[in-house]
């Protein structure tokens, strides 16, 4: 989370999160396009990479407010959940 | 700018810099791989895009603390050059 | 900065000539003192301050006036200032022992003076506790008789002059904590006006806060503490002693992170520590400031030198200018002459501090070029002064910005918007 003095943590952080938040659109349109994903399975994936990227932000902010037990949290409560939701919009999109 | 009262300027400004970030990446990948752009064309088109990027980010956060000025004279000494260099870039390629 | 920069630096003169920094390169830790003495250095005198020798002809420190018709001398920014000066001025009121720049005795609590674990633990805590009662930089250095004033004013009785010792007697400090506090970027950038009057006086307001607090902090270890506000030691020194910066061409204290935008105070006390781990660092600035003469330029007065380089000072030639110091290598500033201004202007000016390059919000572009500073060459430093001034920083005489100080836009009072 080095920001050479120049960048805060924040900043990096919401760097990366534009990036991974394009990256996780263009996998969405990929999946309806390439693969015919149905709208119900993209439904589900769009709030799993949602609910990925939010965990995510939430525990590097949990660490750079130095609140570890945030963070780990997050993982539980919120990345779990955007695992499952994925998993689940992943299964009904390649069933098909 | 606005961050829904939830998001400071900065954090949205590098939000969208990581975005448009992985585009230029990809478009200029994009233009390898398809266009066959040459390696001199590209050099000059990524240092262009990487100049337009610092740019954008320089004129927002002069705006963010209140230095119009700063943000305007970015615009004409950062953006502009940039613009030049992926022209530049762009002409050498589609050639 | 590309081609339209390149064209910029060539039309704005930069010479390839200029030299290289002589401290190294980067940011440089420094074993010894960075700055320059003669055999001829000695102590000085409060007694020959510009202020106090003006204070024993009359003159007031300051003489705000109201202006309604002057953006940054109306009424409201009149009592906003004078307003800021409440606490310190209020901590001058009290009886010796109590109040600022007297010795503050041990609190009866503990059997005997707490012993750190270690130097580091000391340091640490120290440094934390500064931080908490409010202190923006904080660091830690060896006692130095040399920058103690050689004899102290009795701020109540401006003819009392007695030595250092006198003043101070049965104290022997071991320990200086330097602290320094922030000025508002957006009050400064009004200067000279009594908005940027008003973030200064506050800013002594906060170091009064935390000094006295600090203060206390140690006297409830069972030290003995002077917290100097303005007077009894030279702070800048003792601030470069302590790490917190390198002198500049105003002949002030240039911070990494606030650049000129800090006000600084000094705490001494009788603890002693096995090792001190502060140490002065540079990083550029001399060079930057031979490059950049912003704030000679500007300065309505003209107190500032255009010298190149950073000179010593005589005897000879401070003759009938008591009140410069001589025998230190650094850019000679003519307090009279600053302090005349003050009084026809109506403010403790503070122009050389607004318009400084360094003079920056907390910005990440501007941590940037602080950084790029540290270990670019001369030409270029002249280079990114000029662009400075191109991209509107570091206006002075802005009537403008006393609006923007005031502008509501953007602002949450009731924390509902961030």
């Amino acid at each position: 989370m080095s920001g050479l003095a120049i960048f805060t943590g924040i900043e990096v952080l919401f760097f990366w999160m534009g990036v991974a938040t394009l990256a996780t659109v263009q996998g969405l349109i990929w999946m309806r396009w390439k693969k015919k994903a149905s709208w119900p399975s993209m439904a589900l994936l769009t709030a799993g990479g949602a609910t990925i990227l939010f965990a995510i932000a939430w525990a590097v902010s949990a660490i750079l407010e130095k609140e570890p037990q945030a963070a780990s949290m997050s993982m539980l409560v919120i990345l779990l959940p955007g695992l499952i939701l994925t998993t689940l919009g992943g299964r009904l999109a390649w069933k098909q | 700018m606005s961050g829904l009262a939830i998001f400071t300027g900065i954090e949205v400004l590098f939000f969208w810099l990581g975005v448009a970030s992985l585009a230029t990446v990809q478009g200029l990948i994009w233009i390898r791989w398809k266009k066959q752009a040459s390696w001199p064309s590209l050099a000059l088109m990524t240092a262009g895009m990487a100049t337009i990027l610092f740019a954008v980010a320089w004129a927002v956060s002069a705006v963010l603390e209140k230095e119009p000025q700063a943000a305007s004279m970015s615009l004409l000494v950062i953006l502009l050059p940039g613009l030049i260099l992926t022209t530049l870039g762009g002409r050498l390629a589609w050639k | 900065m590309g081609v339209a920069g390149t064209a910029a630096a060539l039309a704005s003169g930069v010479s390839t000539s200029a030299q290289a920094r002589e401290d190294g390169f980067g940011t440089v830790v420094h074993d010894d003192y960075p700055v320059e003495l003669s055999p001829e250095y000695k102590r000085f005198s409060e007694y020959n301050t510009t202020i106090f020798r003006d204070a024993r002809k009359g003159i007031p420190d300051m003489n705000p006036s109201i202006d309604d018709s002057r953006p940054g001398f109306t009424t409201s920014e009149f009592a906003m200032s004078m307003a800021s000066t409440t606490l310190y001025k209020y901590m001058y009121t009290q009886e010796p022992g109590l109040r600022l720049e007297t010795v503050h005795q041990p609190h009866d609590v503990l059997p005997e003076p707490h012993k750190f674990a270690d130097s580091a633990t000391a340091h640490a805590q120290i440094k934390r506790v500064a931080r908490h009662f409010g202190a923006s930089v904080v660091g830690i250095t060896r006692h130095d008789e040399r920058w103690d004033y050689s004899e102290l004013v009795d701020p109540h009785d401006i003819h009392d002059v007695r030595p250092w010792e006198e003043r101070m007697a049965g104290f022997k400090p071991k320990t200086m904590i330097v602290i320094g506090v922030e000025m508002e970027y957006e009050a400064l950038a009004a200067a000279p006006s009594l908005v940027s009057d008003a973030t200064v006086l506050n800013a002594y307001s906060g170091l009064t806060y935390t000094l006295m607090h600090l203060s206390n902090y140690f006297n409830y270890l069972g030290y003995k503490t002077i917290p100097a506000m303005s007077g009894v030691s030279l702070h800048i020194p003792y601030a470069i002693a302590a790490g917190l910066g390198e002198i500049n061409r105003m002949g002030l204290l240039q911070n990494y992170k606030y650049g000129t935008r800090l006000r600084l105070s000094t705490l001494y006390t009788d603890l002693e520590l096995d090792e001190y781990y502060d140490k002065p660092v540079t990083f550029g600035i001399q060079d930057f400031c031979e490059n950049c003469m912003h704030c000679a330029d500007k300065c309505p007065s003209k107190t500032i030198p255009r010298d190149i380089k950073p000179t010593f000072y005589t005897s000879e030639d401070t003759k009938g200018r008591p009140y410069m110091s001589y025998g230190i290598k650094k850019w000679q500033i003519d307090g009279q002459k600053c302090h005349d201004y003050w009084i026809e202007s109506g403010t403790t000016c503070g122009t050389c501090l607004a318009t400084c390059p360094y003079n920056k919000p907390d910005f990440w572009h501007h941590r940037l070029i602080d950084r790029l500073n540290t270990i670019l060459p001369g030409p270029i430093h002249k280079f990114m002064a000029q662009m400075d001034l191109w991209h509107g920083y570091g206006d002075t005489f802005d009537e403008k910005a006393p609006a923007v100080f005031w502008d509501p836009k953007g602002r949450s009072y009731n924390g509902l918007k961030g």
